[in-house]
Formats: C-alpha cells, structure tokens, sequence
C-alpha cells in the first residue's frame, strides 16, 4: 500500500523538522498539566473543607423532647418534636423539625432540621435537609450532604467532563495546521508534480497524508492523557475512579480517534483545494468550525450518558467516511497541478 | 494492446486549450524507441503542456498521444504510462530535509522496485552523477545543479523506457551541465527514450538526435542539422591568405553574385555544392589567389530555431 510509503516519509520529514513536533506535542503535554491543576485543583480544595462542616446520622445528638405537635405553630417552642405542619414566626428551641414540617420566618436554636426552611435563621442546628431558602445558618452542620457541597460537586462533575471535551478536542486543533499544509505544502514545494507522475492512487496519496497526521496527533493526545491520569493519582487519588469508566473509554477510544480524524479529513480535503499556504490554513481553522458544533452536545453534559457517547462515535464515523469520500472524489491530479499560480 | 514498432510516443493531433486560450494546436509527431528527442520553443509555446500530457498528469482536450503502446486518452491506461515515465519536473521539487539517498528511495520504493535492486540502482546512480559521497546530507544543503542531479536519479530509479526531461541543465554549472550531457548520452547508449524541453539551443544541438520547433503547433522537425534546410541559400565560405585580394577574388567570382566579406573572408552564394565548390577554388587558385580555407557555410541550431520563429511571427 502506498499509503504507507507517502506517510513514512512524511514522519521522516516531521522528524527532521523539530518545529513540527514541539507544535504537536508542547501544547497538549503542557495543558495536561495545567488543566487539572487550575481546575480541578481548587474545586478539590474547596469541597474538602465543605465536607469538614458535614456530620454524620450516628453522630448527631438529638435533643431530648417531650412532646410531639402536629399543625401550625408560631411564638416560642421548646423541647417538641413537630411532626408535620408548618412553623411561623416562631422561635424554636432544642426542638427535632421532621420533614413534612415547613419552616417560615423563624428562628431555630439547636434544633434537627429535616423539613424545608425559608427566611429563617439557623443557630447551632444539625441541618438535614437540602430544602434551605433565604436562610442565615450560623454555627450549624450539615448532615451528610450540605447545599454548598451539591454546587461544588456538580461544578467539579463540569469541570471533570470539561477534561474529557478537553482531550477530544486537543487531536481536533493541534494537526489542523499541519494538516491544512499538507497536499498545498506539497505543491508549493514543487514536490507534487513529480509525486503525481508516478502510479500513485488519489486515494492513496490522501490517506497517507492524513494519517501521516493523524498518527502523531493520536500518541501526543494519549501522552497527554497519561500525563494527566499520573497527576490525578498523584494530586487527587480518590477521583482516579472516576477516569476508568464507560463514559470515558468509550470518549478516549472511540470519539478521540474519529474527531481527530474528522478535523484531519476537513483540513487535508482544505488542503487539495487552495493554491497558497496562507489561504489553506486560514481556511483550515475556518472550516474546522462546523466540525467543533457537532461537539455541542458534548459540551451540554450529556457526555455522562455511554449510550450516547456510542451512538455520537457512531454518527462521527460515518461523517468521517462521507469527508473521505467527497476528497477522494474531488481529487483530481490535473486541476490540481493547473490551479498552481 | 498497440504495439509501435520503432515508435517510443506517437503524438497525433493534440490540442489542448485552457479556456478561450490555446496551449497546443493540433500537434502530430513520433518519437523513435531509442532517440533523444528535442522539444523546442519560446516560452508559453506549449512545451510544459504537451511534457505533462505526455506524463499522464493533464489530459488532453483533443487528439492524443500513444506512450509505448498505451494511450494517454484511455484512463485505466494511465498508471501503465506513468510506471513507463521517469519525469524531471522543471523545478526539481525535492524534499529538502530528506537525505539525497532517501529522496530517490522513496520514489523507488513507489515505483515498486524491489529494496535490493532499488540500493543497487541508487548506488549506480548516483556514483554516475558524482554526488554517492553526498548521499546523506540533506538536499536542503545542496546546491541547485546537485539538486538537478538528484531529480535526474529519482526519475530514473525505476528504469522507465521513457525518460521526460524539463530543462534539464537549466542553473547548472558547465563542469555539471558537462556530467549531466554525458550521463544522458550514456541514457540513450542503454537505449532509453530521452524527451526533452529545453530553451538551451546548444545542449539540444549536442544532444538531440531530432528536434521541433514548436509555437502552439509545430512548425519544423528534422534533425538538429537538417533543421534550417530551406532557409537559406547555399554558400561557400573561403578564407583569402592576403586581404588585398579581396577585391581580385570580388572580380574573378563575378558571376556568382554579390559577395559578402569579412575581413579575409569571403562568402559566396551556390547553387550546387558539388559542382560549383571545385570551380569557385579553381577559378581562384588560377588567379594566383592563395586560398587558405574553404567550407560551406553552416547554420547553427540557434540561428535556424530564430529564424523558423522569426517566419513564424513568433515573440521570441
């Protein structure tokens, strides 16, 4: 096949080309490093000292109550379970809110709660409920979970799908140049006259220039990734889990290689099309941009469901073939060599 | 499939046009198995189009050409052609950071050649064109005729039966133009099919065994000595010993015309070399005219392609 030749020597060429490389490989290796640490770092932090505020159910003294109300109440109340209802204007004191209780303009002082509060002012309380509005918590804790925590935790969850659109998109922008550059880089160095004149396929001729391309892009993005799972063991150990997960393997293993491809195909197809470097990578970065909305469901949060994630790679494959299969189309050794100014 | 005995490329009628413009018109040669072929022309006279017509990289848009039996106009003709084509672009169109050696393999290595016989040919190559020691610098180092050295190697590392050549000894130093002449030489002694494009009247004087003229269409094609028969009159140039017999020589060969003269010079119009040389020298030599030299005047390929271009009306 060769295809295979025509990407040999391409390697061979961005091997004696250093620039090419450090243009692959600096940018994904440096953000591996960055992205964990500004993002993921100070969420980290930030939910370890929420957590420290957290009791848990075996440790909470109840306060001792003798006696049980059920309806409305309001003024001060003392030492009283409140079992369903709603509470007003009150001041409640060592008292346990149950759940169906609906709290309103109050003040509790050490008291449990697990109904819904609202306008109210909680002092020393155990707070078991994630039903707060308006409400000023003073010297209280929070059982197991606590409404800041939620917040951190889904801005974290973000954050670490963020990583993951993150490594789909590092092989969809670091090749684009040098993709774009490819069959245009050919023609300006007069190298493709002599190229074309031999029995070399169209077809052949693109494959090998894209994964000429496309094989770097992939084992700098890998790297990258090895990178940042080293440093997640390393910084965050117990969210290590989180990175071998269906979700994941189905994003590194299958989207990562097909959207790679995908801006490869466009830039190379980009490529065939103009006559001047600068045009063809201006139109390169252009043309990638529809390719980057297809990704908006990705960046919505859907990126958590498998099933979605299989049937995307799915549907980037089969744009893949269709962008392979209008360039082999359309390639054309004579408009090509007559297009050269 | 066709078979041309004695015919390497037969070219039979091809046009092609580029829009409203005509790039070649209607244009009809043969080019013999074994011969270096000359295409000449000024520039924009279709020598580069009718070159990559013939490499199967544009087609044409009417009539054709038969490339050692096989048709440029056929599509699944084409990389029959193209394995049977060794191209030398205009530029050399290297890959400068690449090794000289590594340039030709990998065209070997498209070519299917097999690793053995491909080493084996490098070296061959490249010892022929005086440049093995350099092999492995790379071609970004080299200099524009070593650069054309490499190319001449690369289209030939295939041993294709036609070699096309686009200027060939175009930036090339005379110790270098010298190498590549005698390699081409050699090229046709192991009976290739050279065609080459030159605007280089001398090389293709030394080289060619037949040359045409073209200007969109073709205008003339002989060999390179025969090429301005026709154009001029016959003369017999004569070198005089002294120059004040000039005007003896002037009276005694009135009947031939008016002569021309350059200092001890004279140059006198013929009709027929072999009847009228001898009695032009006796007619001299019985005036007690000391004749030094005498030959008939012939033209250089330089001055019969200015001319044929000149009648042609051609911006030269």
């Amino acid at each position: 096949m060769k295809a295979w030749l025509i990407m040999k020597k391409d390697f061979e060429e961005f091997k004696q080309n250093k620039m090419i490389i450090s243009s692959l490989a600096v940018f994904p290796l440096l953000l591996a490093v960055i992205v964990p640490i500004a993002t993921l770092l100070p969420l980290s932090y930030a939910i370890e000292e929420e957590e420290k505020k957290i009791i848990y159910e075996e440790d909470i003294a109840y306060p001792s109550t003798n006696e049980t109300i059920i309806g409305e109440i309001s003024g001060m109340v003392e030492n009283k379970t409140i079992r369903s209802g709603k509470v007003s204007s009150a001041i409640v004191k060592g008292s346990i809110i149950e759940k169906d209780v609906k709290v309103e303009n109050s003040i509790l002082i050490s008291c449990v709660v697990n109904g819904s509060v609202e306008n109210s002012t909680l002092v020393n309380s155990i707070i078991n409920t994630k039903r707060v509005l308006n409400v000023n918590i003073v010297d209280s804790k929070f059982v197991r979970s606590s409404p800041g925590l939620e917040e951190l935790n889904f801005a974290f969850d973000i954050s670490f799908s963020m990583v993951l659109i993150f490594f789909i998109l590092i092989p969809m922008i670091i090749p684009t140049l040098v993709a774009s550059y490819s069959i245009v880089g050919e023609k300006n160095n007069r190298s493709l006259e002599p190229l074309l004149a031999t029995p070399i396929s169209g077809r052949e001729l693109l494959l090998g220039k894209i994964f000429a391309i496309f094989v770097p892009s992939l084992f700098v993005t890998y790297a990258s990734f090895g990178l940042f799972v080293v440093i997640v063991a390393a910084v965050f150990p117990q969210i290590l889990y989180r990175i071998f997960t269906a979700e994941w393997l189905i994003a590194l293993g299958l989207i990562v290689p097909l959207a790679s491809l995908m801006s490869i195909e466009t830039n190379v197809f980009i490529s065939t099309r103009y006559s001047d470097v600068r045009v063809a990578q201006q139109m390169g970065g252009l043309g990638t941009l529809p390719v980057f909305l297809l990704f908006v469901p990705l960046l919505s949060g859907i990126v958590q469901v498998a099933l979605f994630l299989g049937v995307f790679a799915f549907a980037v494959a089969l744009v893949d073939v269709g962008i392979f299969v209008i360039t082999d189309k359309l390639f054309d050794r004579e408009s090509i060599l007559l297009r050269w100014k | 499939m066709l078979v041309y005995i004695g015919t390497m490329i037969e070219v039979l009628q091809l046009t092609r046009r580029f829009g409203d413009k005509i790039a070649i018109d209607n244009l009809t040669m043969k080019i013999n198995d074994g011969e270096i072929f000359g295409l000449l022309g000024p520039n924009g006279a279709g020598k580069t189009t009718t070159l990559r017509i013939l490499a199967a990289l544009i087609s044409p848009t009417s009539g054709g050409a038969v490339i050692d039996g096989f048709s440029v106009n056929n599509k699944d003709n084409l990389n029959e052609i193209r394995k049977r084509l060794g191209l030398l672009p205009e530029v050399p169109g290297l890959y400068e950071t690449l090794s000289a050696y590594r340039n030709i393999e990998f065209y070997g290595e498209l070519y299917d050649v097999p690793k053995e016989e491909r080493e084996k040919r490098i070296e061959e190559l490249l010892k022929a064109l005086e440049i093995w020691e350099e092999r492995s610098k790379p071609v970004a180092t080299f200099s524009k005729g070593m650069k054309q050295k490499i190319a001449i190697a690369r289209a030939l590392v295939h041993e294709p039966s036609v070699l096309l050549l686009d200027e060939p000894m175009s930036g090339l130093d005379p110790s270098a133009r010298k190498t590549v002449k005698d390699f081409i030489r050699n090229l046709k002694k192991k009976g290739r099919t050279i065609f080459l494009n030159t605007h280089n009247l001398d090389d293709a004087q030394q080289l060619c065994d037949r040359v045409a003229v073209i200007n969109t269409r073709l205008i003339a094609l002989d060999t390179p000595e025969n090429l301005g028969k026709g154009l001029w009159k016959p003369k017999l140039a004569i070198t005089l010993a002294k120059i004040e017999d000039v005007d003896k020589a002037r009276a005694v060969l009135s009947g031939y015309g008016e002569l021309e003269q350059m200092g001890k010079r004279i140059e006198v119009s013929i009709k027929n070399a072999e009847e009228d040389n001898p009695k032009i020298l006796q007619k001299l030599i019985s005036s007690s005219i000391e004749v030094v030299y005498a030959e008939e005047v012939k033209h250089t390929l330089e001055e019969s392609y200015l001319e044929l271009l000149r009648r042609e009306g051609a911006r030269i």
